[in-house]
């Protein structure tokens, strides 16, 4: 059931469908509508036989026909072009030989229907162009659909147009007596000329009739009951989305009801004649425009009905209605009106003091002033005066302001001076000027407790140096002593490590200290990536054949450069080649891979560790932290943690990746 | 028989100076505060003066200063001060040379014998020599290209043909900054190709022949990133 309901292609295909079952309705109509009037017709079985298409058609077209026999008498004899009035229409009179009156009426000879009239003197009046009138007056004649009068004499195969018919149906009661008398009238009506759909069409649904009997009345029921079983199933439907709980609502179901419906209707009646308009001048092109117009008319009624029943179905119709929201929004704004009188007391009662104080002295001014002439200075004095007094008020407040802003963006020590400002608003800059302090306060301590803290690093490191100075030269004259006691010796060794590892320590503690407070002063300049890969990698060659590293350099050979501190960032690199020396596996190799493109540099470092690594990446860089095992090895655990900030200083990224032994770093400058 | 003060608030620093310097054949003075210093100074001849820092009374800065104002002596800052900014302090206000704690022996030993030099070397042939074209100086390093010698505060170092022509070089061209790739086109004489690090390589090894601490060097000095260049020292 909720797939059902959930269903996307359920619901387009009632979409697609539901036009289908309008135009199934109505053709269902229209076929009853045939049904019931003409009746008659349909057992004939030609179309052009029907009452409608002689009555409508032929008998209109002749009434054409007897208004140009009157005209004639008023008569358009010369040549030219003529307004007729008669049958609404330019004549054109043409002078020929014979003496021929062409009539251009386009609108007959294309609905097929052509004719020819004789007067007594043979003149001839035609919508036909032709050479020899004779023939073409036997060939009306003998035509399947034909009227002519000769003598007097009406022969048709109408029987409503017949003498008889005409007298009983348009009261006609002798041809002979009109002024039509002196004229022969042939017409005929030539179904293949006629170039006007409607007949087309007229015939079509006229055969379709007659052929399919009784199915559309069928087809029509099936598709109302059809109809009204998806329309069920929308209402039912509609606004439930999969994976959505409740009602889905789009930006459109949220927009304001009554527009979406006025302009909703503007559309569906603009295009709805359009459609008409198109049906009923038609030929093939503008059936497809109707075509198109009636699918927006049907798109926009889907649309209108689609979000109404959401909104209905939501909970939500008065609320989304533009109505309800003006209603909100003067409410809540009269709420915050009312809320601020009657909290602000104090500012707001003296506002409308004021206002009220202001307009009783303008009220009074200008009545005295219809009085006494002076007045009206004194009132453009007293306007002049508050203008001012505004202007004033709004001067103080941008101080105000101008403060806020400088606090915001960062600067210390503002005050704003409070001696000349209006009473509340001293108040708020007294707030604001203690708040500055406060602010200027809380930076300046923290600024001075990062200093102190490289500061106490320094000169703690420089303390112990004192006395490790003397260790180390201890060690280093004892151990020149001759010393017979082997253990002796070897203790002293330890001595010896242990001195120099201190040693080391201390020198990186101060430079970490210093690099991650950024207490470094730097001195960019360009740099050439290649060459400073290898002059390190030159200066480390022993040590890394000592440990039997095999290096692999892979650089660029085009030039790359970039903008470092010298010093600074060889320290990177040089940390990056000992930390390789101390922990990477004896006799592995090592990659040192320049990448480049238009942007960046990356210098990459690979090796195998000789340790496993039990540890993540991020935590690898902070202070002190090594891989577990090696805690017991050289080395401050300092030199990722320094690498990274100096790195950082230079505005460059440090990164390191573990995967199993690998280690990598990747240290990465933008390219200049 | 020189003369060298010693002073330190740190008496187990003073007595193991002493016992390195004695051994180099040195007489010791030694001193625990700024203004003994200065007495020891007044009252002796001393020809080099070693001199920490941060003392009670006076201060190593101060002793300097003071001292600079009427004798040349050489003065050696040994601090525990390590940064850039105390060295710069301490060489502009006197000092020679600046070593800082914890110091190698070794290489205290080294700057000690190079500032005595320094100090007691009247005069020298080397400035005459040096007008022969085939003789390139810088400082205390002097290249003798007639006889291949290459001599460093007049010790006889012994370098590689390779080493010796990218010393040479470079000598030749003091104060000047060059790229691996212009050292190996000019030393070779040939295309950089595949160049890579062996110059670096051979540089450091000229660097650990020529230097007293082939880290913080005085001639040959790297500019990471960049090149190398001996320095202009006259």
């Amino acid at each position: 059931m909720e797939k059902l309901r959930n269903s996307d292609t359920l619901k387009i295909i009632s979409y697609i469908l539901i036009p289908f079952l309008v135009l199934a309705i109505i053709l269902g109509a229209i076929y009853i509508e045939y049904n019931s009037y003409n009746k008659e017709d349909l057992v004939k079985g030609d179309y052009y036989k029907t009452d409608s298409f002689v009555y409508n058609e032929y008998y209109s077209n002749l009434q054409r026909i007897f208004r140009i026999c009157a005209s004639i008498d008023e008569g358009i004899r010369e040549p030219g072009e003529y307004y007729n009035s008669f049958i609404d229409t330019y004549v054109l009179v043409q002078e020929t030989p014979t003496k021929i009156y062409y009539s251009q009426n386009y609108r007959s000879y294309y609905n097929g229907f052509n004719y020819i009239i004789i007067d007594e003197s043979g003149t001839i009046y035609t919508n036909i162009q032709t050479e020899n009138y004779n023939t073409k007056i036997e060939e009306l004649k003998n035509s399947e659909y034909y009227w002519y009068k000769e003598n007097s004499h009406i022969s048709t195969d109408f029987e409503q147009l017949s003498d008889k018919g005409l007298a009983y149906n348009y009261g006609i009661e002798n041809l002979k007596d009109t002024k039509n008398n002196k004229f022969s009238i042939y017409t005929a009506f030539y179904k293949e000329q006629s170039a006007v759909l409607q007949y087309k069409v007229n015939v079509a649904i006229y055969n379709f009739i007659a052929n399919v009997g009784n199915l559309p009345v069928y087809l029509m029921s099936y598709s109302i009951l059809m109809l009204f079983i998806i329309s069920i199933y929308l209402i039912w439907s509609i606004g439930h989305k999969k994976d959505q709980e409740g009602i889905y609502l789009s930006n459109l179901d949220k927009f304001s009801y009554e527009i979406i419906f006025l302009v909703g209707i503007i559309v569906i009646v603009t295009f709805f004649l359009i459609g008409k308009e198109c049906i009923v001048n038609a030929n093939i092109y503008t059936i497809v425009i109707g075509f198109i117009a009636y699918l927006i008319c049907y798109i926009a009624c889907a649309i209108i009905g689609i979000t109404t029943i959401k909104r209905i179905k939501a909970r939500k119709f008065i609320k989304t209605t533009l109505t309800y929201k003006i209603y909100k929004c003067i409410k809540e704004k009269i709420k915050e009106i009312s809320n601020l009188v009657l909290l602000d007391k104090q500012i707001t009662t003296k506002l409308i003091i004021y206002y009220i104080g202001f307009l009783l002295i303008s009220l009074f001014l200008i009545i005295t002033t219809a009085a006494v002439g002076v007045c009206l200075i004194l009132l453009l004095i007293f306007w002049s005066l508050t203008l001012y007094a505004i202007l004033n008020y709004t001067k103080q407040l941008n101080n105000i302001k101008k403060a806020l802003k400088c606090i915001y963006e960062g600067e210390k020590d503002i005050k704003i001076e409070t001696t000349n400002l209006e009473k509340n608003l001293k108040e708020m800059a007294e707030y604001i000027n203690s708040l500055s302090t406060g602010l200027t306060k809380a930076v300046e301590e923290s600024l001075k407790s990062e200093r102190m803290k490289t500061e106490l690093i320094t000169n703690v490191s420089h303390d112990i140096k004192t006395p490790l100075t003397s260790i180390i030269n201890y060690v280093d004259l004892l151990k020149k002593e001759e010393i017979p006691n082997e253990k002796a010796k070897e203790y002293l060794d330890i001595l010896d490590k242990k001195s120099q590892r201190l040693k080391r320590l201390t020198e990186d503690l101060v430079e970490a200290s210093k690099a991650s407070s950024g207490n470094i002063k730097l001195n960019m300049e360009r740099i050439n990536v290649k060459e400073l890969i290898n002059q390190i990698s030159g200066e480390y060659e022993d040590k890394f054949n000592e440990k039997s590293l095999e290096l692999i350099l892979s650089i660029p050979k085009e030039e790359i450069t970039i903008k470092a501190d010298s010093r600074y960032l060889y320290r990177v690199i040089e940390n990056m080649y000992t930390n390789i020396v101390k922990y990477a596996l004896e006799g592995s190799r090592v990659y040192i891979d320049v990448l480049t493109n238009k942007e960046k540099v990356e210098i990459m470092l690979k090796n195998i560790s000789k340790e496993k690594l039990n540890i993540d990446a991020k935590e690898l860089k902070q202070r002190f932290v090594r891989g577990e095992t090696s805690r017991n090895t050289e080395g401050s655990g300092l030199g990722l943690s320094i690498a990274e900030s100096l790195t950082e200083l230079q505005n460059g990224k440090f990164n390191i990746y573990l995967d199993g032994d690998l280690f990598k770093v990747i240290i990465e400058f933008k390219r200049i | 028989m020189y003369n060298i003060l010693v002073c330190d608030d740190e008496k187990e620093i003073v007595n193991a100076i002493e016992i390195y310097l004695s051994k180099e054949g040195y007489n010791i003075i030694k001193a625990y505060n700024g203004k003994e210093a200065l007495k020891v100074i007044e009252n002796n001849e001393i020809h080099l003066i070693i001199l920490d820092i941060m003392m009670p009374e006076l201060d190593g800065i101060s002793v300097a200063s003071q001292v600079r104002k009427t004798k040349s002596i050489p003065i050696i800052m040994l601090s525990a001060k390590s940064e850039d900014y105390d060295k710069v302090s301490g060489l502009n206000n006197g000092a020679d040379d600046y070593i800082t704690k914890p110091f190698n022996p070794i290489e205290l030993i080294a700057r000690v014998n190079s500032q005595i030099r320094r100090y007691t070397m009247l005069g020298s042939i080397v400035d005459k020599e040096s007008e022969n074209n085939n003789i390139y100086k810088t400082g205390e390093l002097i290249i003798k290209d007639d006889t291949k010698e290459v001599i460093v505060e007049e010790k006889e170092i012994k370098l590689t043909p390779t080493e010796y022509n990218i010393l040479k070089f470079l000598t030749k061209n003091k104060g000047k900054v060059y790229s691996i790739e212009q050292i190996y086109e000019n030393v070779w004489e040939d295309e950089a190709y595949g160049a890579d690090n062996i110059i670096a390589v051979h540089i450091r090894h000229i660097r650990e022949k020529i230097e007293i601490n082939p880290k913080e060097p005085k001639y040959l000095k790297v500019i990471w990133g960049i090149g190398y260049k001996i320095e202009k020292l006259d």
